[in-house]
């Protein structure tokens, strides 16, 4: 039978993941820490989306493949890292917190951070809380604009804003410390 | 400046640094920062975090077995492995897979993504092909009188040929792609040491075709009469834009 379904299914591959996989593997990549869990994550993701369980309806492609392959990883990631998940209050609270006395406080040299080693600049993203981390993934690495975070994380672009100035103060802050 | 206003500007300055503002936004946040050396100091650390972020941390290209894989998931006839995944059957095509790279060198990507390639990544893997060819075009030829004719005695229909050399791109001559299955004229203009292609395709097909930017080369579509016309380049977009431009202009203005 090749039916309707069948040439969908197709058809979302060809057009909507194959062009944004890099993009969707990169962000699992990120979210669960490691190369074969973002495999696994992206490919549940995708298979998911096949049997049309995630209707594309027509949206920006790579908002809506990164918005089913994040949420693949919030389940692996409450799965198999619960720690790591933060309750939304706490990151409520955060938000609310501008980090004005972080910046006032000791921070690198702008030349100090532009040269920074790169593992150490991975392991600082790594260690962001979750949902400031998968903000400035999908900003600095995948080069989403805001409206498109806003429709993956499904908050306004004001809290994406937010998150964004919060990731990058803790990351600054992560490396003024003397390395590890 | 109290700390509410401090907090405002620290979000602007986000947006500032991530091109999210209008022109006027972002010449008063420029303003703003100017006068503050605390904001100043702030906006030089987050210039300097984009670039060791853009430095050392690139976007991951996805594996050729997940890519494969979901592709063979994806098509209509292929193998159907997944549903219960079958670990020897995967690995034989993870182990077909390396032998491409291995004997393609760097034309592996685009191996594999013919399995199933959208007619966007079709358009640029055509124009990548002819950039390795000894010649990028079938018929070579600056002059649009002798372009045209070749295309009209092997084609159902065939592009207006418009000369643009007055602008800088100049016409090296035609070349047919085959796209969805169907014989396409494509015209090739070289813009200093670049090369554009410009595919005509029947016009049913412009739902399927989106602007894109694939592993450089970016392609930029528009209709006209009966045919949908995509450019492929590695000129910069804002590039390809103006060529569409002076196309459409010198295209419509032939009636041709």
């Amino acid at each position: 039978m090749q039916g309707e379904a069948a040439q969908a299914k197709q058809r979302l591959f060809e057009e909507v993941i194959a062009p944004h996989l890099d993009d969707a593997y990169s962000l699992a990549r990120w979210l669960t820490g490691n190369a074969t869990d973002a495999e696994d994550v992206v490919q549940d993701a995708c298979l998911r989306a096949f049997r049309g369980l995630d209707g594309f309806a027509g949206q920006s492609s790579r908002a809506w493949l990164l918005t089913v392959v994040r949420n693949a990883a919030h389940t692996w990631i409450s799965k198999n890292r619960p720690k790591t998940v933060i309750m939304t209050d706490d990151l409520e609270d955060a938000e609310r917190r501008m980090p004005d006395h972080e910046l006032r406080t000791a921070t690198p040299e702008s030349e100090l951070i532009a040269s920074v080693e790169a593992k150490r600049l991975e392991d600082a993203v790594s260690r962001l809380p979750l949902l400031f981390k998968e903000a400035i993934v999908m900003r600095e690495i995948n080069g989403a604009s805001y409206r498109e975070i806003s429709e993956v994380l499904q908050v306004p672009i004001g809290t994406v804003m937010s998150r964004l100035a919060r990731a990058r103060s803790l990351l600054i802050r992560s490396l003024a410390e003397a390395p590890a | 400046m109290t700390t509410q206003n401090h907090d405002d500007i620290r979000l602007l300055m986000q947006a500032a640094l991530d091109g999210e503002l209008d022109a006027g936004g972002q010449l008063e946040i420029e303003k703003r920062i100017a006068q503050d050396p605390i904001l100043a100091a702030e906006w030089n650390q987050l210039t300097a975090l984009r670039t060791a972020i853009r430095r050392a941390l690139p976007r991951g290209r996805a594996p050729l077995e997940l890519r494969a894989r979901l592709a063979a998931e994806a098509a209509i006839k292929g193998p159907r492995s997944l549903r219960v995944p079958s670990r020897p059957s995967w690995f034989a095509l993870a182990a077909s897979v390396v032998v491409s790279v291995g004997l393609t060198g760097a034309l592996a990507p685009q191996f594999i993504a013919d399995r199933t390639p959208s007619i966007s990544e079709t358009l640029v893997s055509d124009h990548m092909r002819s950039l390795l060819a000894a010649q990028p075009v079938d018929v070579v030829s600056t002059d649009r009188h002798t372009v045209k004719p070749w295309f009209d005695t092997r084609l159902a229909f065939s592009p207006p040929v418009v000369d643009l050399a007055e602008r800088g791109y100049i016409l090296v001559g035609g070349r047919v792609d085959v796209i969805d299955g169907t014989p396409a004229p494509t015209l090739v203009y070289r813009l200093r040491s670049h090369l554009i292609s410009l595919t005509a395709l029947p016009a049913r097909l412009a739902p399927s075709i989106s602007p894109t930017s694939v592993r450089g080369f970016s392609l930029m579509r528009w209709t006209g009469q009966d045919l949908v016309y995509c450019a492929v380049s590695d000129v910069p977009e804002e590039e390809l834009d103006a060529f569409a431009r002076e196309f459409q202009a010198k295209a419509g203005g032939k009636g041709q």
